[in-house]
């Protein structure tokens, strides 16, 4: 068997680009979220609109738009909390490895070079 | 080029691929086969042979020393001095040690059911060699994935991978 160290910096990079796709989709989510809020609050603001009987019809229909918009967003949030979970192991994963290796070479390659 | 011969490199591209994913994961069950018959070679029970060896070694060494001689020499004493009322631990142990041997030793045979026991020197030989044939096919797996790799194919690793597979050189790995 013959080590080559140089594969730690490999799996350093495996592991920074798992990190760097999980950062991505956490920052995508607070995206999403904020999205949401918005749409939340722009939704009470409507429902609290007292217009006149021909204002009515249109304040119903800009709630029906923000409600449909809500649950789209709330289905992508969904999407993306799923995509983070499996993002998190992959990372997890990676890192872990990673450091197992970094261990294994540490106590087991003198030299600081290939055995 | 025809749609039909375009048709043909999708298939023989999609073919390839499944091909290395299901070879990785046949790699990986065999893995997990392979860490499952270790298990069971460390958890084996020893040798009916060595079981009572052992048991045999237990009683003497229980048995062991002068008490019975010394007790003996104290009757025949010219002057008595009686013993004390409690009997000593290793002179009931020697007076009962054909019957201790026979009631562990039949417990043992017992306790063994439809279970093989192993001699240690056949476990050793036996985890070594499931120790080979393991790393062998973690090496196995690392090839595939660094070929997967090479490729451009994302594949996730296994976080209890062996870090001599890993960390091995891609010239030997070929």
């Amino acid at each position: 068997m013959t080590i080559d160290l140089s594969r730690l910096t490999v799996l350093g990079t495996i592991s920074a680009r798992e990190n760097a796709a999980l950062e991505q989709a956490r920052a995508t989510l607070d995206v999403e979220l904020s999205a949401s809020k918005e749409v939340r609050r722009q939704l009470l603001a409507e429902q609290r609109r007292d217009g006149t009987a021909s204002e009515r019809g249109n304040i119903r229909r800009r709630i029906e738009q923000l409600r449909t918009k809500q649950g789209e967003i709330d289905q992508r949030i969904e999407e993306q909390e799923a995509s983070i979970e499996l993002l998190q192991e992959r990372a997890t994963a990676a890192h872990r490895l990673r450091k197992t290796c970094e261990a294994w070479a540490a106590r087991h390659v003198q030299n600081g070079g290939a055995q | 080029m025809s749609d039909i011969d375009l048709r043909r490199i999708v298939e023989k591209s999609v073919a390839g691929g499944q091909t290395l994913m299901t070879t990785l994961e046949d790699i990986r069950k065999r893995i997990v086969l392979k860490r499952y018959s270790i298990t069971k070679i460390q958890q084996a029970p020893a040798s009916p042979d060595e079981a009572l060896q052992r048991l045999n070694d237990w009683i003497e060494t229980a048995t062991a020393g002068s008490a019975v001689e010394s007790l003996a020499a104290r009757f025949t004493a010219p002057g008595y001095r009686q013993p004390g009322s409690a009997v000593p631990l290793e002179i009931i142990a020697a007076a009962i040690s054909g019957a201790l041997r026979d009631l562990i030793g039949g417990a043992i045979s017992e306790s063994y059911g439809s279970a093989k026991g192993i001699s240690a020197a056949d476990r050793a030989r036996e985890l070594a060699k499931a120790e080979r044939e393991l790393l062998e096919l973690e090496y196995a797996e690392e090839a595939i994935i660094r070929h997967a790799e090479h490729c451009g194919i994302d594949v996730l690793r296994r976080i209890d991978a062996d870090p001599r597979a890993v960390l091995c050189s891609g010239e030997f790995l070929k």
